[in-house]
């Protein structure tokens, strides 16, 4: 195993001197310092007696650049540059190193990595500072308050020296209770638009760990071969059609019933000894319907009525009723598959005091460590997590099952627990294999008076339920609403008068799970489209009707002003445009952050569209690294725009049609010319963005593309009318 | 049709009787001398050479004046579309002037057991001329061509039938690798079909 | 019988059998971990490697078809177009979750060793077979074009 040279570096540095001084919070959130080999503390910052500082990342990193954010905290309190700081994966401890938002859960999602971590990262950084500058202060005989560090040099009092010098000394001190914070106005690194990522160094030149890069000694390649439809399981297998394979090891049925693990030496002979593999499958439970058939279902219960109400104003029906016109539009979005660049893989070690160390681009140490425990019946403490540089993951490596956990603890366990496992997926099996975002038809009439003013909104909605069924269901699932499946709907910012929503779980065995920006990646499109033809019908500006629903009071709607206005202009929103140009706006306002895009799309002579440009506003409070943050715009604006644009998850007798990206063809470099990105400015605390520039960018195509001619409400769109050059 | 599946199994013994394993060098194959094919007889060859022309594995590669190379299979739907990566074979038919084919189709005789992996064959993988077009193409466009030396690369119809039987490219049609469709009949049935069309002196449809 | 190429300038004589992709015998048997599996099947490029000196998916290449050959992966490759490659994605801040990061820059240096001035239609046509599932793809694409404007001064 490889660790990280950051890792290697500081060990090198503790075994050296042996004297570290290290900053975190006790259990109860109480910062406290000390020295290394302090068992009860867990760090957030360590620095060794040669002045190497790292900070100790709780939250992984699948690329939306929570290290360089926790990093920059740490470095901007601290007094030294971004290059000089160095960074590495907590361990797994729920008590210190939790999502604040997660109450007991140590877990990256949600966007809330930067937002929960904000202060307490800053702090650890300050309280670090304090000690050093107060070690500095007893060297030289002056007060601490005449002292700063500035690019890792104790400066002050008309001396000057290396922190390094005071490290051990600090160690010693008592951690001060409420260190002072460093003024807004001085930040050096939060906020600066030119400082660069921390992982841009081991990410091009090959030197980045991920878990699918474990190489453990002795380690055996797992892989499984599953049931080729959701809910079948293994009656029987036959695998002497592998016997004498290079490198094969063995095969055995999962109890769960959920298929064949096949043990090999390598990847390659675990993927060649399982194609020898036949099974016998039990279809009864099994899904067998067909795409077709999935949608009409789906379809069938929007025009029906609803198992659950999710909104339900007073007099909406009158309203509607009395409306001048209405527009109605029904909206069908497929199961969607995560495709990490990095499929699905860990490895599971067996330790020498009986527990196990799981090596994963781990998204919820805390789900996985418990998952693992139960599988393998030990207590969690005894389940280690070694977090690794995660290849994408949009939400797939943290269903609340952690599915391939489970299923790598059971192949550890069928392989007798005494080497280490490392489970690999195919880039079949990851499209293959469930936790899909899912499928979800939605239903709307829009009533409107003579002035074009909404007066009701009937909405209906069938999906799978994400939440229902898992532990998650007591906070997620209200009056039989998941809300996960209508956000963004009864909770819209804009000024509906009267509105009802109603929602039916689509049943089936199908897997989903939550998909960047969850239920808004659908909600967010049919909103901003039933939006545009209101502001057509209306015959009004999309912006000008848009921002009139907002005019309300409220910092969330002042704030999702602020980012429409910024696309806008930033787009130059209502400037003439060549022949076959058009633009289209959309915005919606999740997980605490506003952002809003203008989408400009052209038409050439044989019909074919080509998105030109987008252009972004964006409220996400104080941007910790500006430059992370639009790269998570023109991210997200990317991810959302393949989906959108032309993928979609379907079965055929419930067996899943697509297998690898030739089917499942994600974006590339040419379906877009550029992204725009404009921050608004804030000294608000920060918000997410990893989420939020997703669910505007479908809608914001649609509105562009159906200024051109076609309104699509079905997705893909590629499926639906509309040929991309 | 019933005088289709006589002459094929016709064919299909004389091969086995005459080159019980067929080599496209072997010169045991008895093939019909020039003038000794009546004409309908080499229309019905000439149909099962469409068959093969006009089939996935040969005409997703001969695209004409367009360079893309087509895809098609139960995945991409009904339609062959073109193929993804918005690959571009040039004019150089190799991909020298964006992203060479070899970028992901190797040289190798090594058979393809991954489905939906780059075919691969002992050759440099590549687009045909441009003057050979049958994707989309009629039996009747593809016949004229190929018995039109200016647009055949000069070839008799022997030359065309030494041809298929050495490019081995052209032989990948055959032997495609796990997942995908062969083309119909085999090599030797096919060079056999050249042989009779051509010693029926090369009738087409429209003739 | 074991197949013999050399690999970051070192021969290597290799275990795996010959139809084993150099994908995974960089990966598995050499522990050269920087190239990456993301498909098997030439759809995405987070394989790519040089092969005498042309970028290919490692993915499908069997090493039996490859003995002799000179292979440079994503740990060596070096060289003007290499330096400014890296200089350039480090300046543009390309990188997110990095899993394809590893084919990016080695397609990239082998598109400026063709192109060194390469158009928006050259970038898009050379990188097309290379997905990124976090969207880089704009920044990779001014990436190049100021990997180019380095090469140039």
């Amino acid at each position: 195993m490889n660790t990280s040279t950051s890792r290697r570096n500081f060990l090198k540095g503790a075994a050296a001197t042996g004297a570290v001084l290290m900053v975190g919070v006790t259990p109860k959130g109480v910062l406290a310092a000390g020295h290394a080999g302090l068992a009860s503390l867990t760090p957030f910052v360590k620095i060794d007696e040669a002045g190497t500082v790292t900070a100790v990342l709780k939250h992984f990193d699948m690329g939306q650049g929570a290290s360089t954010g926790l990093a920059t905290l740490i470095a901007e309190e601290l007094g030294i540059s971004l290059d000089e700081i160095e960074i590495e994966f907590a361990p797994h401890n729920p008590q210190v190193y939790n999502n604040l938002f997660f109450g007991p859960v140590q877990g990256t999602g949600g966007s809330t990595a930067i937002a929960n971590s904000f202060m307490q990262y800053r702090q650890a950084g300050a309280a670090a500072r304090e000690m050093i500058k107060a070690a500095a202060a007893n060297a030289w005989g002056v007060a601490a308050s005449e002292l700063a560090i500035v690019d890792g040099v104790v400066t002050g009092a008309g001396q000057s020296a290396p922190m390094a010098e005071f490290v051990a000394a600090a160690a010693d001190l008592a951690v001060p209770e409420d260190p002072s914070l460093t003024d807004p106005k001085d930040f050096r690194l939060i906020g600066n638009p030119t400082t660069h990522r921390k992982d841009n160094a081991p990410k091009i030149t090959g030197q980045a760990q991920y878990a699918m890069d474990v190489h453990l000694d002795g380690q055996v390649v797992a892989v499984i071969k599953r049931p080729p439809k959701f809910g079948a399981t293994v009656v029987s297998f036959d695998a002497s059609a592998a016997e004498g394979m290079p490198g094969y090891k063995g095969a055995a049925a999962l109890p769960t019933g959920g298929g064949v693990v096949v043990y090999a030496d390598t990847t390659w002979q675990a993927f060649q000894a399982r194609e020898e593999l036949t099974v016998e499958w039990d279809f009864t439970n099994a899904e067998t319907r067909s795409s077709d058939q999935i949608r009409d279902d789906m379809l069938a219960m929007v025009n029906s009525e609803p198992e659950f109400v999710a909104r339900a104003d007073e007099g909406t029906d009158a309203a509607m009723a009395g409306a001048a016109q209405v527009i109605e539009k029904e909206f069908y979005f497929p199961y969607l598959a995560h495709a990490s660049m990095e499929v699905l893989n860990c490895t599971i070690r067996p330790d020498e005091d009986g527990g196990v160390t799981l090596f994963d681009g781990c998204q919820v140490p805390t789900l996985s460590a418990g998952a693992l425990a139960q599988v393998l019946q030990m207590p969690m403490e005894k389940v280690r997590v070694e977090t690794l540089w995660a290849g994408g993951s949009f939400g797939r490596r943290a269903t609340s099952e952690v599915d391939y956990n489970v299923e790598a603890g059971l192949a550890f366990l069928l392989d007798g627990g005494q080497r280490p496992v490392k489970l690999m997926w195919s880039r079949e099996d990851d499209t293959t294999g469930g936790y899909y975002r899912p499928a979800a038809a939605h239903k709307v009439r829009v009533g409107l008076d003579a002035n074009g003013r909404i007066v009701a909104w009937q909405h209906q909605l069938a999906t799978p339920s994400i939440f229902k069924g898992t532990f998650f269901a007591a906070t997620q699932v209200v009056d039989g609403v998941d809300r996960s499946s209508v956000e963004g709907v009864p909770d819209t910012l804009y000024d509906i008068p009267k509105m009802t929503m109603g929602v039916s779980d689509f049943q089936s065995p199908i897997t989903v799970a939550w998909l960047r920006s969850v239920g808004h990646n659908h909600t967010g499109y049919v909103m901003e489209t039933m939006m545009d033809l209101a502001a057509e019908a209306a015959g009004v500006d999309p912006l000008e009707y848009r921002l009139s629903y907002l005019s309300g009071e409220g910092e969330e709607r002042a704030r999702m002003r602020e980012a429409f206005q910024l696309a806008a202009d930033t787009a130059g929103w209502g400037t003439p445009l060549p022949d076959g140009h058009a633009r289209g706006i959309a915005g919606m306002f999740c997980f605490n952050t506003a952002v809003a895009q203008v989408a400009e799309v052209s038409k050439d002579e044989d019909g074919y569209v080509q998105i030109e440009k987008f252009s972004a506003g964006v409220d996400v409070g104080l941007a910790v690294n500006p430059d992370v943050v639009e790269a998570q715009v023109q991210g997200g604006i990317g991810f959302a725009l393949g989906f959108i644009m032309r993928d979609g998850i379907g079965f055929d007798e419930g067996e899943v049609i697509q297998s690898n990206f030739h089917d499942y063809e994600p974006l590339r470099v040419w379906d877009i010319k550029d992204i725009e990105v404009a921050i608004v400015p804030s000294a608000a605390p920060p918000s997410g963005i990893a989420e939020p520039p997703v669910p505007p960018a479908g809608p914001a195509l649609a509105n562009a593309i159906a200024a051109l001619g076609t309104r699509v409400t079905m997705l893909p769109m590629a499926e639906n009318g509309v040929d991309f050059v | 049709m019933q005088n289709t599946r006589a002459l094929m199994a016709c064919a299909l013994v004389a091969g086995l009787l005459l080159a019980p394993a067929f080599a496209a060098d072997d010169e045991t194959v008895a093939y019909p001398a020039a003038g000794t094919v009546d004409g309908a007889t080499g229309l019905e060859a000439w149909s099962r050479i469409y068959e093969v022309a006009s089939h996935p594995r040969c005409a997703n590669c001969h695209t004409g004046e367009s360079d893309v190379p087509m895809w098609s299979g139960p995945s991409y739907g009904d339609e062959p579309r073109q193929h993804g990566m918005r690959i571009r074979a040039g004019e150089s038919r190799i991909g020298a002037e964006h992203l060479t084919c070899s970028t992901c189709h190797s040289y190798s005789e090594i058979p393809q057991t991954v489905p939906h992996a780059a075919p691969r064959v002992g050759a440099s993988w590549q687009l045909a001329p441009a003057e050979a077009h049958w994707f989309g193409k009629s039996s009747e466009f593809i016949c004229a061509q190929l018995r039109d030396l200016e647009r055949n690369d000069g070839r008799d119809y022997l030359a065309l039938a030494d041809h298929i039987g050495h490019d081995v490219i052209l032989h990948w049609a055959w032997s495609p690798g796990v997942g995908r469709e062969p083309a119909p009949y085999s090599l030797a049935e096919h060079i056999m079909d050249i042989h009779l069309w051509g010693a029926a002196g090369q009738p087409c449809p429209q003739d | 019988m074991a197949t013999t190429i050399t690999v970051n300038q070192t021969e290597r004589s290799l275990i795996s059998s010959e139809e084993t992709p150099l994908l995974w015998v960089l990966r598995d048997e050499l522990k050269l971990t920087g190239t990456k599996y993301g498909c098997g099947v030439a759809q995405c490029g987070a394989c790519t490697v040089m092969l005498d000196g042309q970028p290919v998916r490692s993915c499908q290449v069997a090493i039996g078809d490859i003995a002799g050959s000179d292979v440079t992966t994503i740990e060596a490759v070096s060289g003007v177009e290499a330096d400014a490659v890296r200089q350039a994605w480090v300046e543009m801040d390309v990188v997110q979750c990095g899993f394809c990061q590893s084919g990016q820059v080695v397609q990239a240096i082998g598109l400026l060793e063709l192109n060194p001035e390469p158009t928006d239609g050259d970038i898009d046509t050379y990188m097309g077979g290379n997905v990124c599932r976090c969207a880089t793809y704009v920044r990779v694409r001014k990436a190049i074009h100021r990997a180019a404007e380095i090469l140039a001064a």
